[in-house]
């Protein structure tokens, strides 16, 4: 049973010594190499020092050792207080929290050697011998032991709330890793109150944190672990296939385990040199991508605030001319009528530039969400007609839904979104025609609500309609004869379309033939 | 006389509506903060709370979780009116019970005061 214990300890300390100086040399500089570095010299003294112990057969060097291994446990605490709030990058901000535990650290090591802190060791259970808390052991206890520790957790506890997700994941392994290994430990700690209630089979739990944290580093890539891993293998192998080529008995089996030494030593260097590229790259790829992420939440919240500020002063200009119009400050003069009409019309396409723009890079974002809800089409283009009937008339053309005979289903549609769409194609059907009107029909054919806008205006090219639902292109005709907008309005649609699992086209026989809009909804 | 609490910030904007609601036929109680809006609501119980959502000091999201706790005004119904057109400040203002968001540059006020009208009847 000791020899498990001694085994576990011995574990504990190597592997505590070998990452704690690997972490190290891999950056000198840099506070969170340093104190994982010193947190595990805590760790190796004590897990080293409790193999001694464990190993000792006279009170004399087994008090020593005893004496040892808790001078090893009174570090553990403030290093790893200091590691935590270096990995949160806090170690600056909580200067004074540290500042008190590394004095009340230094006051227990100044101690930790006389009879107040061990005051000896007796046999316990099967142990030859077991070290006895003095009374400033307990002060250690609830001090040091869980009160730099408690103050550790709490701090991760704390930046685990605000975190983002990969850090967070990060924070959980050091958390879960910190629990298990400082409740292992704690273990220890019955016996030497004479209090045979527990065992120390938490022990072997220490190795776990070790692990833990090694783990939430190999995965987040802070101190390059896996690198070293791999070229601690190859090292062993290589070890393993010289010794072997060396005490080879004939001269010829000796060649070949050269030869296959020699070979190994070039594939391993290869390896290792293309595992290293590897990681490098998926940094790379890494920060690259968390960078893409800001720069894209940066840009949504630039967007939405840029918007907001802009529609502000539209707002303003569109209440007051709109009550201007509607004679709420008295009877405006008549030869004002037709300016305030084009003030009114010029802010209502700087609004609709706005709403397009902030459309568009939502849609290009992915941003867009569709809500659906049982809605009656007809409903919306009689609303859009009503709407447009005025534009119409001022341009003496005529604009006519010719309903159904039978009233259509209601069907499942982002309203809103339809209506922009209705909107959008009857608007630039008006704009487009000169002479005629504009005809809307619907209808309902294999199981797909149709509608479609016709009109006798310019009519289209092949390559206009090749390009007019693409995102800022624009129909040749538009630029001959209607310079507003700056063609996202059909791109749009189709995108709101195709959010709708629909398809929206464009037919024309030709120049001044007029156009046909086709909009198809799956009935939902 | 119906009563209509007009949380927003925009002194121009708050003058126009302030104008227009008044013309309607509304009792209108005006408020460009969150925390004195609320304290108006209690105070004056209206029959709809016209809210903008980006506010100094507490946004109008801060306001929708006050009104929603206190039973004695939890009830009034909100539309939201903010130029902030952002979809997650928007479920949230749904989540919080209001009965329509709606961007103020795509309504004239004439056509606000119809829409009023609509979700007081």
């Amino acid at each position: 049973m000791i020899n498990l214990f001694i085994v576990f300890s011995l574990i504990n300390g190597i592997t505590a010594a070998i990452f704690g100086i690997f972490v190290y040399l891999k950056n000198k500089q840099k506070l969170i190499n340093k104190t994982f570095f010193l947190m595990s010299f805590g760790v190796a003294v004590w897990s080293l020092s409790y193999c001694q112990w464990l190993l000792m057969t006279e009170q004399g060097p087994a008090l020593f050792w005893s004496k040892m291994l808790n001078f090893g446990a009174t570090l553990i605490p403030i290093f790893y207080l200091h590691w935590v709030l270096s990995l949160l990058n806090l170690a600056k901000i909580k200067r004074k929290l540290l500042t008190a535990g590394y004095l009340i650290t230094f006051i227990f090591l100044i101690l930790s050697f006389t009879p107040y802190y061990i005051k000896s060791v007796k046999p316990i259970l099967f142990f030859l011998f077991w070290p006895q808390a003095g009374p400033l052991y307990i002060c250690f206890l609830i001090l040091g032991y869980f009160g730099l520790t408690g103050c550790g957790l709490y701090q991760l506890l704390q930046a685990r709330k605000t975190a983002s997700k990969d850090k967070r994941l990060q924070i959980n392994y050091v958390i879960l890793g910190s629990i298990i290994g400082f409740s292992g430990g704690a273990t220890n700690f019955p016996l030497m109150l004479g209090i045979p209630l527990i065992l120390p089979i938490g022990q072997p739990l220490v190795f776990f944190y070790v692990l833990s944290f090694a783990f939430a580093t190999i995965k987040y890539h802070l101190f390059n672990i896996k690198v070293f891993l791999i070229e601690f293998l190859v090292s062993i192998i290589g070890l393993i296939l010289l010794v072997q080529a060396v005490i080879a008995e004939t001269f010829w089996l000796k060649i070949l385990g050269f030869g296959i030494f020699a070979i190994f030593c070039t594939f391993g260097y290869l390896l290792i040199k293309s595992i290293i590229k590897e990681i490098e790259y998926r940094e790379k790829l890494q920060i690259a991508y968390s960078e893409l992420k800001r720069l894209d939440k940066a840009k949504s919240e630039f967007i939405s605030i840029a918007s907001h500020q802009l529609r502000t002063p539209l707002t303003a200009i569109k209440g007051y001319i709109s009550m201007m119009r509607e004679k709420s400050y008295g009877k405006p003069p008549e030869k004002m009528e037709k300016p305030l009409k084009n003030i009114y019309l010029s802010n209502e396409r700087l609004i609709k530039l706005v709403n397009d723009l902030l459309n568009i890079s939502r849609i290009e974002a992915g941003k867009i969400e569709i809500k659906l809800e049982k809605t009656s089409i007809e409903n919306v283009i009689i609303s859009v007609v009503e709407e447009l009937e005025n534009t119409a008339k001022e341009k003496n053309i005529y604009l006519r839904f010719e309903k159904p005979k039978k009233h259509l289903a209601e069907i499942l549609v982002d309203r809103e979104k339809i209506r922009q769409v209705i909107m959008n194609i009857i608007d630039n059907a008006i704009k487009y025609t000169k002479k005629g009107g504009v005809t809307i029909k619907s209808k309902i054919e294999n199981l797909k609500f149709k509608i479609i806008v016709s009109d006798t205006g310019t009519g289209l090219t092949k390559y206009e309609i090749s390009k007019m639902f693409e995102s800022f292109s624009r129909g040749v005709a538009g630029t001959r004869l209607y310079t507003e907008g700056v063609g996202l309005g059909l791109y749009i649609a189709r995108r709101f379309i195709e959010m709708h699992q629909g398809k929206i086209r464009a037919e024309s026989k030709g120049k001044n033939k007029g156009s046909i809009f086709y909009i198809e909804l799956p009935i939902k | 006389m119906k009563k209509i609490l007009l949380i927003e910030d925009e002194k121009i904007l708050l003058d126009i509506y302030k104008d227009k609601f008044t013309q309607a036929g509304f009792k209108i109680y005006l408020s460009s903060e969150a925390k004195k809006g609320l304290n108006l609501a209690r105070k004056e119980k209206p029959d709809l709370i016209v809210l903008d959502i980006l506010l100094p000091k507490e946004n109008g999201i801060t306001f929708l979780t006050w009104l929603r706790k206190d039973p004695k005004i939890s009830s009034i119904p909100v539309l939201a009116f903010s130029n902030y057109d952002d979809p997650d400040i928007k479920k949230q203002a749904f989540k919080l019970g209001v009965k329509d968001y709606l961007i103020k540059t795509n309504y004239t006020p004439k056509e606000i005061i119809e829409k009023i009208k609509s979700y007081l009847k």
